[in-house]
């Protein structure tokens, strides 16, 4: 990896890039979130301290109260599309072949939810709006968002 | 005075500088605002408004940067501006978070700087390559310490400065941040002038132990109107001056022995705080040292030294901090004892003359008497000089 530039001059014009690259640290709430599905498959909401709400995604800070969190706990029951999308092209502007189906997804008495795709649908038409999901986990887990493969239609 | 209120600092608080911290740029600024408040025993809901600092979002690696951070710098549901001017972003921030204030339209502001250059790889100095032109410089993958090298040797050979005299700048800041709590591991220590001049040559004339580190962290500071301080009887650090001036933006234009940048900064800031001799007005300051010449360089723009004149104070320890005679500068130990996460270093400078002028500099405090101070940053294009002046 280097950041020399690769730069193509003519008259006229030059091809460049920026040539930066990243290592992000997950960050402490990030650690505990993303080892929690890793190692046991479960989705770790915080609490604040003072109002007691509970956050997903979890921060060790309240942004309402601005203090820590305190309690972390799995959230629990179903989850619900809150709104959902059908993606027709890619992030460079391909067609897709298939449509994706993305959603926010949250749980009751937690605030905020997370994104993530919807599979598993028998039809696109499945896909509405309060439709109960569940996580469909990925055998090998590395500790990230992909852990999750996608959310399903959950089984009565 | 045409502003409508006067600005008081009620508080600051500063993460410790790391190297690679664990914490996200939103953790990390969370970490300085909250000790800000704790350190200004205020809550977020005596919080107006908020301005976000944070140099080239390229370091942090996330587009956008002071506002995916802005929750953690409790912005959430409050007016929110970003302020950037690269390097000098830190100081530029105060003064923005100032103006919130002196405009009358808000009664109190949150300044938070967050900076996570750890992010870039495999060195951040990639990421100053595209500041550059990119016809002229970028093919040649010029970096910043290449446009510094130059401006030292044309500021050492203009003055007939001895590299010893840089040496002496970079133990003095060095042993100075052995005492300051968020020194980043390793950076600070009791340097001999031999194992500076002796250590690695980056880009001649700039050496490894004459510059300031990649750093990750974050600083803050509450500012509040004379109104809300009145209401709470009490007897604050104010806002004198405020600065900011900025030479052309082609480094090839600039003469590079002197920062005319700064120099006009300076001048605005004195003039607003109504300071017309600086050297006997100025009684504690915190130039930005990025590089060891930089102080100097920049002692010189603020006119606190003539031409020149700034390495000869040296070697008479005119710029220590336990000078009865002299004028203290950078008793923090600045970017080159304490650390230089950009945006949160300048912040630091600002939070280091606050804490002077309330004598609350623990091990840092000068000895001399300090009751007007000066905090200085630069960056940009390297064109960029911000300053504020603080009194009690």
């Amino acid at each position: 990896m280097s950041t020399q530039p690769h730069y193509s001059t003519a008259p006229g014009k030059a091809l460049g890039n920026i040539p930066i690259h990243h290592r992000y640290t997950v960050g402490v709430a990030g650690e505990r979130f993303f080892k929690a599905m890793r190692d046991r498959k479960v989705i770790l909401a915080a609490a604040c301290s003072s109002c007691r709400q509970r956050f997903l995604p979890p921060k060790i800070y309240c942004e309402i109260c601005f203090v820590e969190t305190g309690d972390w706990s799995p959230v629990e029951g179903p989850a619900r599309v809150k709104s959902f999308t059908l993606l027709h092209r890619s992030l460079d502007e391909e067609p897709l072949t298939q449509p994706v189906a993305v959603a926010l997804i949250v749980w009751d008495g937690v605030r905020g939810g997370i994104l993530h795709r919807v599979g598993g649908l028998e039809d696109p038409s499945q896909l509405k709006t309060g439709l109960l999901v569940e996580p469909c986990w990925a055998d090998e887990r590395a500790g990230g968002v992909n852990d999750i493969r996608f959310f399903a239609p959950a089984n009565p | 005075m045409p502003y409508k209120n006067r600005v008081a600092v009620l508080g600051a608080g500063l993460t410790r500088f790391m190297r690679r911290a664990l914490e996200t740029p939103k953790e990390l600024a969370f970490q300085a605002a909250s000790a800000a408040l704790r350190d200004a025993s205020l809550t977020i809901s005596d919080v107006d408004c908020v301005v976000g600092i944070t140099a080239p979002d390229a370091f942090d690696g996330v587009h956008m940067n002071a506002e995916y951070f802005a929750d953690g710098a409790g912005a959430r549901g409050k007016p929110y501006m970003r302020s950037y001017v690269g390097g000098g972003s830190g100081v530029f921030g105060v003064i923005n978070g100032w103006y919130h204030v002196a405009s009358g339209d808000f009664d109190t502001c949150l300044v938070v700087a967050e900076e996570k250059m750890s992010s870039a790889l495999p060195h951040p100095q990639g990421a100053f390559n595209a500041i550059y032109d990119q016809f002229l410089e970028r093919p040649l993958g010029v970096n910043l310490l290449w446009i510094f090298a130059l401006e030292m040797n044309r500021y050492m050979s203009a003055h007939g400065v001895p590299m010893e005299t840089f040496a002496q700048v970079a133990r003095k800041n060095k042993l100075n941040g052995m005492d300051h709590p968020s020194s980043q591991s390793g950076i600070s220590g009791d340097f001999s002038i031999e194992e500076i001049m002796d250590s690695e040559v980056m880009a001649w004339p700039v050496q490894r132990l004459m510059v300031s580190p990649v750093s990750d962290g974050a600083g803050a500071m509450l500012l509040a109107s004379e109104e809300f301080v009145k209401k709470r009887g009490l007897d604050p650090v104010w806002i004198e001056g405020v600065g900011w001036n900025l030479d052309t933006s082609y480094w090839t234009n600039r003469d590079l022995y002197y920062p005319r940048y700064l120099e006009k900064a300076a001048l605005m800031a004195y003039d607003m705080a109504g300071v017309t001799d600086p050297r006997k007005e100025i009684h504690v300051v915190e130039p930005y040292d990025p590089f060891a010449y930089k102080e100097l360089h920049h002692l010189e723009g603020l006119q606190l030294a003539d031409k020149g004149q700034a390495p000869r104070l040296v070697e008479k320890g005119f710029w220590d901090r336990d000078t009865l005679a002299g004028i203290p500068a950078t008793p923090s130990g600045g970017l080159i004892g304490v650390g230089n996460p950009i945006a949160a270093a300048g912040m630091m400078k600002v939070a280091e003359i606050y804490w002077q002028l309330e004598g609350r500099a623990g091990k840092r405090q000068v000895r001399r008497e300090a009751r007007r101070g000066l905090a200085q940053a630069w960056g940009d294009l390297m064109q960029v000089g911000t300053v504020v002046i603080l009194g009690k």
